[in-house]
């Protein structure tokens, strides 16, 4: 008796599980992009267009088995249409590695030629730009990278695990423009400079919130939240001098998915994300991400890319080297 | 023919010899005793006989069908038609009386009322008419031993295997419950194969007694048919 | 026979569901670019810190079991036989972190000891400088830990002593007062439910590394598998889990030596007299506080701090918005699983727990190892079995995700019924036998319902670890149809301080109450 009782309810449960499938009008997206910011996006677009959106998030960067793992082991039967990263090497990744497919999308135009792939594989969108926080209270400000090996800041500089995420994109940059040689001593001097490794950019952020430490290079968000609750901190662009570098750019990047289920819909997402009105509602919200359009509307605490100098960089090109470094900073880290 | 027979049978455990060339014919209706100390074998050879355990070598036959035989059982429990009244008596505590006495019956596909009136006249049987809804957790030491013998009893089995029942008894309790099983074997006629080490329950129950030793038959004393009887 | 196919079906079904996945990902672990390399190994063993990583995961797995078990089995002993007040309550309480990702537990302390949190704000900086310092460490680590595995051992405790047959020591009573009984008689006794506590609060330390992550501690899983997600190089992060595997066998050996021959006097009749509580006098107000003090400690003090911070009506009815749906997938997977697990368990822990068949160790072995192996071994291997266009009504639905709960923790519910069936003398399923029943009816009628409580117990122990899943739900569920832990992660990064104080509660609410519900259900019709 109980047997039939509880069999029936495992058959209705199971039979509510296999009622969740899939529907006609829909559009799979995976991102890496924080869901605080990404799922307001995607909600408008299913508001807009009535197709509905299944999304796959992500977790933070160096806890991350989520969006980017699955889409790898997905390969050979992509589940996903879209993927929206939040830094171009990951999208790089996808194009090396044959998941990406061929799209240009009418909204990119007017995106500066280096942020998107010539081809269409993948399109940069509202960026980060890397940034020095700084305490409010220093009399001398740092105003390039270089000051991390300056003797002055001995011990109170700190930078996240350049193993992981943006740093070490920006790091794989600098090997690019500056050659292996001045990077490599770049790291020693840094290295002798006592400089602290944080886990995360968030946390540099914080310790220098909290006076701990004199200045971090972090992402432009992670400063502009600090400075929006109220923090003694403020943000400076690095070398944007003639002669300097610029400031290192990492956009959000968008991926068609080669074998996606649902490709119509999935260019009238990317079409969407791409858009002026995307660019220009990711830079109203907490996240602050600077538009590559040209002409889109910002807040003032978000500073416009043509006001900016940016380091000019084959993100390709960046993300080979990525592979490349990771003994050199194994070791530095200390590995 | 004989009823049971069990041929040249071995049986080890982990090495350890427990049955050695054991050999035994049973006759229909007669009442065995194996009688002997604890290890001698003797509770091996009732598991034998109803199919938990298969010998080593040799072969155990029920009326001429061949049940097991080198080391493998053709027949199992479910299959020999045999009551058996364990030493823990094994009463399910989850089942009523009549649902333990029922549990067999159903197995064998027998309508509700056929079950209701044979469990009727089992209980009757053993004077345990009252507590056929009861619980065995609600009943004492005798009276569970007659639910035992009833369960084992209401499918009409062709032999009745007690593994050691009346040990836990007092004296009187004893004494009472072997005259019960000496009626119901008049009444119903089973083939009795008792198991214990006190000699007192075999001299009364038995008409034939094994005695054991070491894994070994001793020697075997029948009742003798002039009336002054015990051994 | 029937018994035969149902019995080799549940091992063919552990094998599918968890270890060709494994097994899967192994292939993929020796095949670099096409060509059979053991690269991959090479790279793991020339790791060069890799022995100080794997002597910290076997250090903070040894202190936590050390801890967990030295406390856990005297609060078990005090809660389950004595007349301490409150006792149910507080083993409950001290549930509450076992229900709940650890993560959460880590998170929650962050916001005591760390640079910001209560102690910096109320005892100044210089002190939460030391805190935070001692929280981003083996302290830290082992505290939580330490929180989180604690009940598994009171719980396993208590179990165990409820199977005790009370005329034991009622004999011992007779010639020694309590503490010697207990010495002598009871621990012995229930020694097989505390060592199977040991070893599960180990193996599950020792795969554990969202929470060392969190803490900055540097254990051998979250090198591994940060550096590889970071390169999102699978073959790798299965190589990382050999060792992981090494230890769980060399563990498995140990207790399949020591344990697996034991057997105990088993009570005669099951539910007859209770056993007495043990009277403690005047001990027994300085145990309670004791007691009282440490849940507080480790349970309420952390729930404390969660819910403070939670409360604002806007974070909860934001948490529900943004997260109500997938609270709902939660308990509906978790209790789909826990289900489907109950019956796996029941029949894998029937076969070890009779040896019916020849491969009863292999099954029971596997089981284990599926237990120990970090979910991400797991999952990845999933997709890449599962994720093909034939398979898709599987892999695209929930279902994957079931498949996942069933190779991960099947070892759970197995070895709860086997330790229940342990109390069930075999001459109960013989008496059925030789009453003509055939396997399933004996099974259903007779050997389940004796087990009952056993099949309960694992019901519910089964629910809890599906609903507090985070690693396998991450990284199989279907697109949109994430789990409540799964939800609270990707809402974590950058979401409003309140809102994920509110999911938290949310989530150890969600585990207590159905809790709750079916533990009064289960002891309003037991005794």
């Amino acid at each position: 008796m109980k047997r039939i009782f509880v069999g029936s309810i495992l058959l209705i449960l199971a039979a509510s599980l296999w009622g969740c499938g899939r529907r006609a009008a829909e559009v799979v997206v995976y991102t890496s992009e924080d869901q605080v910011f990404s799922e307001p996006i995607l909600k408008d677009f299913e508001k807009e267009t009535g197709i509905q959106v299944k999304a796959v998030y992500d977790t933070e960067e160096s806890k991350s088995t989520g969006a980017m793992n699955r889409l790898l082991a997905e390969k050979d039967n992509p589940q996903a249409d879209v993927y929206w990263a939040n830094e171009p090497v990951r999208a790089e990744i996808l194009r090396q590695r044959g998941i990406s497919a061929q799209y240009v999308s009418p909204n990119a135009k007017g995106i500066p030629d280096n942020f998107k792939n010539p081809e269409g594989q993948w399109t940069g969108f509202s960026a980060r730009a890397r940034i020095l926080l700084v305490k409010k209270s220093l009399t001398e400000k740092p105003r390039s990278i270089l000051s991390y090996t300056e003797p002055r800041w001995k011990g109170r500089v700190v930078i996240a695990n350049p193993l992981f995420g943006t740093t070490t994109a920006e790091i794989a940059a600098l090997f690019i423009v500056w050659g292996d040689n001045k990077t490599k001593t770049f790291l020693d001097a840094m290295k002798r400079n006592q400089i602290r490794i944080s886990t995360s950019n968030g946390e540099s952020a914080d310790l220098v919130a909290s006076g701990e430490f004199d200045f971090a290079l972090v992402d432009s968000d992670d400063g502009v939240s600090r400075m929006k609750q109220g923090k003694p901190v403020e943000v400076v662009f690095p070398d944007q001098d003639k002669a300097d570098v610029g400031s290192f750019i990492v956009p959000n990047a968008v991926v068609f998915i080669k074998g996606a289920p649902h490709p119509d819909n999935a260019k009238k997402l990317i079409d969407y994300l791409l858009s002026k009105e995307t660019e220009r509602k990711l830079a109203f919200a907490e996240c602050a991400q600077i538009p590559l359009h040209p002409g889109v509307e910002t807040p003032p605490v978000v500073r416009r890319i043509e006001t900016i100098k940016t380091m000019k960089v084959d993100y390709a090109e960046v993300a080979k080297k990525m592979q490349e470094i990771q003994p050199v900073l194994k070791t530095w880290v200390g590995y | 023919m004989t009823f049971l027979t069990i041929t040249s049978v071995t049986k080890s455990y982990n090495g350890q010899s427990v049955l050695h060339d054991f050999s035994l014919e049973i006759e229909k209706g007669e009442r065995l005793v194996i009688l002997g100390p604890s290890g001698c074998g003797k509770t091996t050879v009732l598991r034998l006989l109803a199919g938990f355990i298969a010998p080593d070598s040799g072969s155990i036959s029920i009326e001429g069908d061949l049940v097991a035989a080198d080391g493998k059982t053709i027949k199992g429990p479910e299959a020999r038609n045999f009551g058996m009244v364990f030493q823990d008596l094994a009463l399910w505590p989850h089942l009523s009386v009549s649902g333990n006495l029922e549990f067999g019956l159903r197995a064998k596909g027998i309508p509700s009322k056929d079950r209701k009136h044979r469990v009727q006249e089992m209980l009757r049987l053993v004077e345990m008419e009252e507590y056929v809804n009861a619980k065995p957790t609600e009943l004492s030491g005798g009276q569970q031993q007659r639910v035992a013998l009833a369960r084992a009893l209401i499918l009409q089995p062709k032999a009745l295997l007690m593994d050691e029942p009346l040990s836990n008894l007092d004296e009187e309790l004893n004494r009472r419950l072997r005259k019960e099983i000496l009626r119901l074997q008049e009444t119903l006629g089973f083939t009795l194969l008792f198991v214990t080490h006190d000699r007192q329950e075999s001299a009364e129950l038995a008409t034939r007694i094994v005695f054991m030793r070491s894994g070994r038959i001793e020697r075997i004393l029948t009742e003798r048919q002039d009336a002054a009887p015990k051994f | 026979m029937a018994k035969r196919i149902v019995l080799s079906s549940v091992l063919a079904v552990l094998i599918v569901a968890g270890l060709l996945p494994v097994l899967a990902m192994g292939v993929k672990s020796i095949i670099v670019d096409g060509r059979f390399s053991l690269e991959n190994y090479k790279a793991l063993l020339t790791l060069g810190r890799a022995q100080t990583l794997i002597s910290h995961s076997v250090a903070l797995s040894l202190l936590t079991t050390f801890f967990a078990t030295i406390i856990g089995l005297p609060l078990g002993i005090l809660f389950g036989k004595t007349d301490l007040p409150f006792g149910k309550l507080l083993i409950v309480l001290f549930a509450i972190p076992l229900l709940i990702p650890p993560y959460i537990t880590a998170i929650s302390w962050f916001y005591i000891l760390g640079r910001e949190g209560v102690i910096g704000r109320w005892l100044g900086p210089s002190l939460a400088e030391l805190t935070s310092k001692w929280l981003f460490g083996l302290p830290g680590c082992v505290l939580i830990l330490f929180s989180t595995f604690l009940p598994i051992v009171i719980l396993l405790t208590v179990t165990y002593l409820k199977t005790i047959n009370p005329r034991l020591e009622e004999a011992g009573r007779l010639v020694s007062d309590w503490p010697g009984v207990m010495r002598s008689i009871t621990i012995p006794l229930i020694l097989p439910g505390v060592l199977l506590a040991v070893m599960l609060v180990f193996l599950l330390s020792l795969g554990e590394f969202s929470v060392p992550s969190f803490l900055r501690y540097n254990v051998f899983p979250v090198e591994s598998f940060t550096q590889f997600s970071a390169f999102l190089n699978f073959s790798a992060a299965t190589v990382a889990a050999i060792p992981l595997a090494i230890v769980t066998f060399f563990v498995l050996a140990l207790e399949s030596y020591f344990l697996r021959e034991k057997t105990y006097q088993v009570r005669p009749v099951h539910g007859t007299s209770f056993t007495e509580r043990i009277q403690l006098g005047r001990n027994r107000n300085w145990l309670f506080a004791l007691s009282a003090l440490l849940c507080f400690v480790i349970v309420i003090l952390p729930s404390l701090v969660l819910i403070v911070q939670s409360l604002s009506v806007n974070a909860y009815s934001l948490a529900i918005a943004k997260a109500g749906d997938s609270l709902i997938r939660s308990l509906l997977y978790a209790a789909v699983g826990a289900s489907v697990l109950t019956v796996i368990g029941f029949l894998s822990g029937y076969l070890v727990q009779t040896r019916a068949l020849p491969f009863w160790q292999t099954t029971d072995s596997l089981t284990i190892f599926l237990f120990a192996l970090p979910s991400t071994v797991i999952g990845i291997g999933l997709i890449s079995l599962w994720n093909r266009p034939w398979t898709n009504f599987i892999y695209a639905t929930p279902v994957i995700i079931i498949i996942g709960y069933v190779a991960q923790y099947a070892a759970i519910s197995s070895r709860i019924t086997v330790s229940m069936l342990t109390q069930i003398p075999p001459s109960m399923e013989e008496a059925a036998q030789v009453a003509g029943a055939g396997w399933f009816r004996r099974m259903a009628l007779i050997v389940a319902p004796l087990a009952k409580r056993g099949l309960m117990a694992a019901w519910l122990v089964g629910f809890i670890f599906c609903v507090r899943d985070t690693g396998i739900s991450m990284i199989v569920y279907p697109p949109g149809l994430d789990t409540l832990p799964v939800r609270t992660f990707t809402l974590m990064a950058n979401a409003p301080a309140g809102l994920t104080s509110a999911l938290c509660v949310i989530m150890i609410c969600a585990a207590l109450v159905p809790v709750g519900i079916l533990t009064a259900a289960f002891k309003a019709r037991m005794l």
